[in-house]
């Protein structure tokens, strides 16, 4: 299916129930917000739940979409709030991240930062990865939010902004205190340069 | 952090991470960084944790199907809106609304007459109902007042008529 429509043609579609621009808006958008409901829960099967959670709100409360941000903005917006809804569950569940070993070797994209691919470095790369995947879970939900929407999606601080409904200010020290806490968690791993 | 703690300002270090200082500012930093390791180090680190999450989670994102999952949310999509439609066709449907009307009124009846005090003596109702194809009714009486109910049976009509091309 082509897929040009512009966003508020997409958006007067989908008021209409248009089946056709849902699955438009499905295929435009499921790979990202899928991506930031992993950076944010870590677990591939509850971001698969939260993206199809995630869409089913858009389509009930699209008519609640005023259009003073974008598309993306909005759903970014839902898909961080349903991650925490989750989270609250999924952690007095006690699931922590743990990256199954036989997964990571087959894995095309583990490719080391390190210089080198000696069994230490790789082992020492494994740990690390570990280690700020671990830090990364612990942060306090909101600073996490933040760091994700910076780190991940790269975007400005005004952007997070629009996104999470929180001034500038909050974002810059939300940020700040998350990567503080992520430093420190790994400082047993920092090398100097 | 570093040899020149005064200087060290890791909020501002952070702006210029992310690229939201002005040119005066990031020249400053720039100047600092190159004095001071401890500064230095923050800026790899947190250049490096971020490639490790966009990898992560790319890597993640390889092992997902996403024209699995995309049918997976319209079958949804289509299961609630059934469900949604059908549960609004119900509860607003003549066929619901008069007989509940109806049931509401006997009960508001017997509740009143129940609660009145003391009961009249003889018959407390007498009911006689009449159904028919097309509508029913029902007459009650008590020595102080008399009830007529009506309410009327639509024709059940075939299919729902939804459009299949909206959800
Ligand atoms: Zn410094």
């Amino acid at each position: 299916m082509s897929d040009p429509l512009d966003e508020s043609q997409l958006v007067n579609r989908l008021r209409d129930g248009e089946e056709a621009a849902f699955v438009m808006l499905v295929r435009r958008f499921q790979a990202r917000l899928y991506g930031l409901a992993y950076a944010m829960t870590l677990d591939r099967e509850e971001s698969r739940d939260i993206v199809q959670e995630v869409f089913l709100k858009a389509y009930r409360n699209i008519n609640t979409f005023k259009g003073e941000s974008k598309l993306s903005t909005w759903l970014h917006r839902i898909t961080v709030n349903q991650c925490l809804n989750w989270k609250r569950r999924w952690f007095q569940r006690r699931r922590w991240y743990q990256r199954p070993l036989a997964e990571e070797s087959e894995d095309p994209s583990a490719v080391t930062l390190s210089d080198g691919n000696t069994p230490e470095t790789r082992l020492r790369e494994e740990q690390l990865q570990q280690h700020y995947m671990e830090a990364l879970q612990a942060l306090p939900d909101k600073a996490r939010a933040v760091y994700v929407l910076k780190e991940l999606e790269g975007m400005s601080y005004d952007e997070i902004a629009v996104t999470l409904r929180l001034n500038r200010g909050t974002v810059s020290s939300r940020l700040h205190y998350a990567r503080k806490r992520l430093q420190s968690a790994l400082r047993d791993y920092q090398h100097g340069d | 952090m570093g040899d020149d703690q005064e200087h060290c300002n890791q909020e501002m270090l952070n702006r210029y991470v992310d690229r939201e200082t002005s040119p005066e500012q990031m020249q400053r930093i720039e100047l600092h960084l190159q004095r001071c390791p401890g500064c230095r180090q923050y800026v790899k680190l947190h250049g490096e944790l971020a490639q490790r999450l966009q990898r992560e989670v790319s890597a993640s994102k390889q092992r997902v199907d996403f024209d699995e999952l995309e049918q997976r949310i319209v079958s949804a999509a289509r299961r609630r809106s059934d469900r949604w439609g059908h549960l609004r066709e119900v509860l607003f449907s003549w066929k619901l609304v008069l007989p509940v009307a109806a049931t509401a009124a006997l009960a508001l009846f017997f509740f009143t007459s129940l609660f009145q005090s003391p009961p009249p003596p003889g018959p407390s109702a007498i009911i006689n109902s009449f159904t028919g194809r097309v509508s029913s009714v029902m007459i009650l009486e008590t020595p102080q007042s008399h009830h007529t109910v009506i309410w009327y049976s639509e024709e059940a009509t075939e299919g729902n008529g939804a459009d299949s091309k909206k959800l």
